[in-house]
């Protein structure tokens, strides 16, 4: 588990009070790029950005010789990026993420971090696609640098309500079928489901030349809770129960969740594939930033 | 007692206790819905069922904790059918043979000495037996013996007593002793197993670790029986009968001069009828008297009840009070009447007394103000006393200077540095006149003066201060016991105490010359007497006049079976009392246990009822029965489910004390 960095963003808990979507993602990416001093983002467009020196490992091709000619220096040429790529969200839908201990469930959570990500996206100018899926696919629009998709995107983000199971199959095969170009997947859930399974499931994106980020979103509850008497617990996504003793809780339960995030982390780390864990009282910096990180490295 | 005896299946209620708090006060667990269970379902679901197993375990070493607790309480039996085999190892017989006075009753006897016989001449080769006879105890006739005829010779020496029998006592005293024998014990128990012998509990009738074999008897002769009663000056007889229809019956008072009284009535069939007789004055020269049933029966000994002489009138006893105003007398009045052995007519007397009452025949007077009487009636007291009477004499002195009593040399001084109140203390606590005190008086005196002591004076009570209350005097031949202050509330709180009334029976008795001895025992009741001093009994005579024991040459306490019904003699100091010597009122009802009972009684404690047979033999199959006296295996048990209880109990709680702390 990744511990909450110091933030310059809203809350969880304050982005909730915020009226609408678009307004939180909006927030989310001001507040990220503030704190960033504008960064720049070099791309392959033809505007110039810079000259910085040249280091080991550059691309020579990017060079300026003519600078090289008067000054006997080398200096690379850096130009401001443009629409490079596509992102694709797919955002689980399933009835546990409707889950939460706290005022802020998974599937908010992963809504806010969906639309800030699409938000990031079109400032970027990439083509934003997006996947809401449970044990199926609930709807679905290829990335598409249409000035109207960022809207699209927020309002099925919002008019979605968790509910059903879980599976990754039919959605990635889904997705598989409409994307052309490579681009990057997001992958936005718990992950509560066989590692094994998701292993096999993810290949398929990874053969299309696909970056996939792998979001695993987690209530603070999920990853280790006390009790104080025996509880029946009932499955939110299949409605069967199970009497669960308070002492063995106390136990068991943290090490098997610890567990089973190092399979979710070895299946990623298996297929190339970036995994990022959140938990619903963490600020949204973090997962931005580590959105930006991967992007740059695929830029 | 079985499983199925009312108290173990009440004890067995409280089982619903632990159940009650484990199932129907159990309620579900609190559910929480929860995004998936998916990681909860491989690790704890052993856990959750490992944790409802040591609930139900919980449950069962509660239960069985509580069904341990109840069979150690009720000590239940369990039996099975089984065949014995006469042939299995040797077996040790017990004949017991009921010689209470019931067994006199028809040929009942006859009928007993033969079923003796008959077993003794049944005795597998190999078995030990041995004659016990049973009334109020268990005596053994034959010790153990394999011959036969040592059984049968030793019958001739065996004669029905007069006593009764508690057939409850008679078995647990044979469990006592077949706990001695590593053998089978067998008992053949030989009565006419009468209803009123029975114990109140059915659980006593059963002999542990001991086959039991019950003979019943004889069949119900017709009887008619007499008890009677004093009531003041009367004697209440109750004539009680097994007749079948109305009956007159007549009964007469005896003396020894001839008959003095006859009244007759109509008893009812199974019933009983109350006649009343005048008692003859205390004067009457009667040396011995009875009340007699004029009828023949079965049983000749109940017919007659003995009357000691001179029971019909109760001691005298004078009190002499200083004022109708003071209430000095009415405590002693009350205390006095209160006793019912001996019983005190109490006259009392206010002011200075009148020399002519007091110079009556008193056995006991209480002078409340004997310094206040006037000089004929102190004569009168002093008469008394020469005649070997009583004097229990209370100053009501003056709080300054002294007082004489006139009685007495004895002089009464106000204390020098007068106190308010001190504590009574005992200083004579074996002095008969305290007996009834027990070695301490709760109560304070008021004010007290101090009693100037002579040489012969002993101090039986006195102050926490030193001011002798009550002393006993040289009475010259009477008893004289002098008081510092009368007995009133003004001057203690004793009379307040419940300690009061038994100083008062054990002093009037003491003085009164009243024995310990009742005037009436039961046939086979023992009378302690001995202790050479003068008030302890020195010779017992028979019924028939025949000495039982020079008491006096012994020295020491003796007791006394008072074997035959008839009048006894006792000689104490230099008197002569009777008591009367009567049949025991239980064994009068010649009405018989039921087939039922002895069913019952037969197969919980083993053989069977051996009313019908002859000898141990002739039952071939017969239920064997294995006390539960476990009590080295039960008690074990129960300490190690309580621990086990104690170990689930807080293995059960401990997660939810640590949450909570």
């Amino acid at each position: 588990m990744t511990s909450p960095a110091p933030t310059r963003l809203l809350k969880p808990e304050v982005l909730q009070g915020l009226a609408n979507l678009e307004l939180i993602a909006r927030s989310a990416i001001e507040g990220l790029l503030v704190g960033m001093h504008r960064s720049v983002h070099h791309g392959f467009s033809q505007e110039f950005a810079e000259y910085r020196a040249y280091q080991d490992g550059d691309d020579p091709r990017f060079i300026d010789w003519n600078v090289y000619a008067r000054t006997e220096r080398m200096y690379l040429k850096q130009f401001w990026g443009e629409t490079n790529t596509h992102l694709t969200l797919l955002v689980d839908a399933s009835a546990s993420m409707g889950f939460a201990s706290g005022k802020v469930s998974k599937y908010e959570y992963g809504t806010w971090l969906a639309a800030s990500l699409a938000h990031l996206a079109r400032r970027q100018q990439d083509a934003i696609g997006l996947m809401l899926f449970n044990d199926g696919v609930i709807s679905f629009r290829p990335p598409s640098g249409r000035q109207d998709m960022l809207a699209y995107v927020l309002h099925n983000l919002e008019q979605t309500t968790p509910g059903k199971g879980t599976g990754f199959a039919r959605p990635i095969r889904d997705c598989c079928q409409f994307i052309q170009r490579p681009g990057i997947v997001a992958i936005i859930s718990d992950f509560l489901d066989d590692p094994e399974r998701l292993l096999a499931e993810l290949r398929p994106l990874h053969a299309r030349k696909q970056d996939v980020i792998l979001f695993q979103i987690l209530d603070p509850q999920e990853l280790g809770f006390a009790l104080d008497q025996p509880t029946r617990f009932e499955d939110m996504e299949s409605g069967t129960a199970i009497d669960v003793d308070p002492d063995f809780i106390a136990k068991q339960y943290p090490a098997a969740i610890k567990a089973h995030i190092e399979r979710i982390a070895d299946v990623a780390k298996s297929t190339l594939t970036d995994h990022i864990l959140l938990t619903t009282d963490q600020p949204l910096d973090y997962a931005l930033r580590e959105y930006l990180l991967h992007r740059g490295k695929r830029v | 007692m079985t499983f199925f005896a009312p108290f173990f299946l009440i004890g067995l209620l409280g089982i619903a206790l632990p159940i009650w708090l484990h199932r129907l006060s159990y309620s579900d667990p609190p559910t929480k819905r929860f995004s998936s269970i998916m990681l909860l379902r491989p690790t704890l679901q052993n856990a959750a069922t490992r944790s409802k197993l040591r609930y139900l375990l919980l449950l069962a070493a509660r239960i069985l904790a509580l069904l341990v607790l109840v069979a150690l309480f009720s000590q239940p039996a369990w039996q099975r059918e089984t065949a014995t085999d006469p042939g299995s190892g040797v077996t040790h017989h017990i004949v017991i043979l009921d010689r209470s006075l019931s067994m006199q009753a028809g040929d009942t006897w006859s009928q007993a000495l033969s079923r003796v016989q008959a077993i003794a001449e049944g005795l597998p080769v190999g078995d030990t037996a041995e004659l016990m006879t049973a009334d109020l105890d268990l005596r053994s006739v034959v010790a153990s013996t394999s011959d036969a005829t040592e059984l049968s010779s030793a019958l001739s020496r065996v004669t029905a007593g007069t006593a009764t029998i508690d057939y409850g006592r008679t078995m647990q005293s044979l469990a006592d002793f077949a706990r001695g024998h590593e053998t089978r014990v067998r008992a053949h128990f030989i009565s006419d197993f009468q209803l009123d012998n029975f114990p109140d509990r059915f659980s006593d009738l059963i002999p542990a670790r001991v086959e039991l074999e019950l003979h019943r008897l004889g069949p119900t002769v017709p009887n008619w029986a007499l008890t009677a009663s004093l009531e003041g000056n009367e004697l209440v007889a109750i004539v009680s009968g097994n007749r079948t229809s109305e009956q007159l019956v007549r009964v007469r008072l005896q003396g020894d001069a001839g008959e003095v009284a006859t009244e007759q009535v109509n008893v009812p069939a199974n019933g009983s009828a109350t006649l009343r007789f005048a008692l003859p004055p205390a004067d009457a020269p009667i040396k011995a008297q009875y009340l007699e049933l004029d009828v023949e029966d079965g049983l000749a000994l109940d017919n007659r009840f003995w009357l000691p002489a001179g029971v019909s009138q109760p001691l005298r006893a004078l009190i002499l009070s200083g004022s109708l105003a003071l209430d000095d007398a009415t405590w002693v009045e009350s205390a006095l009447k209160s006793l019912s052995n001996p019983q005190f007519a109490v006259e009392t007397l206010y002011g200075g007394g009148n020399p002519a009452i007091v110079a009556a025949d008193y056995d006991l007077i209480v002078a409340m103000n004997v310094n206040g009487l006037s000089p004929a009636s102190i004569g009168a007291l002093r008469a008394s006393l020469e005649r070997g009477g009583s004097v229990l004499a209370a100053f009501r002195g003056a709080t300054r200077g002294e007082t004489l009593n006139g009685l007495t040399a004895h002089r009464l001084l106000a204390d020098a540095q007068p106190i308010s109140s001190a504590n009574l203390v005992v200083q004579n606590a074996s002095h008969p006149a305290l007996e009834g005190t027990g070695g301490g008086l709760n109560g304070r005196i008021f004010s007290p003066p101090r009693l100037e002591l002579l040489d012969t004076d002993r101090v039986l009570v006195a102050s926490d201060r030193g001011h002798p209350w009550l002393v006993e005097a040289d009475g010259g031949n009477g008893r004289l016991l002098l008081l510092s202050q009368p007995l009133d509330t003004g001057s203690t709180d004793l009379v307040l105490s419940p300690d009061f009334v038994p100083l008062m029976q054990s002093t009037a008795r003491y003085l009164a010359r009243a024995s310990d001895f009742k005037p009436f025992y039961e046939s086979g009741e023992r009378l302690l007497a001995g202790m050479a001093d003068s008030s302890s009994v020195r010779q017992i005579t028979r019924p028939d006049g025949r000495p039982i024991l020079t008491l006096a040459e012994q020295n020491r306490s003796t007791s006394v079976a008072l074997a035959e019904p008839g009048l006894y003699g006792l000689q104490i100091g230099t008197q002569t009392r009777q008591v009367a010597v009567n049949v025991p009122a239980r064994e009068l009802n010649l009405t018989y246990a039921e087939d039922a009972i002895l069913t019952q009684w037969a197969s919980q404690s083993g053989l069977g009822n051996g009313s019908d047979t002859s000898v141990s033999a002739n039952l071939a199959a017969d239920l064997r029965q294995w006390h539960l006296s476990l009590e080295w295996l039960l008690l074990p048990l129960l300490l190690l489910l309580l621990l086990i209880e104690t170990m689930l109990g807080n293995a059960h709680l401990r997660v939810h004390r640590e949450r909570t702390a």
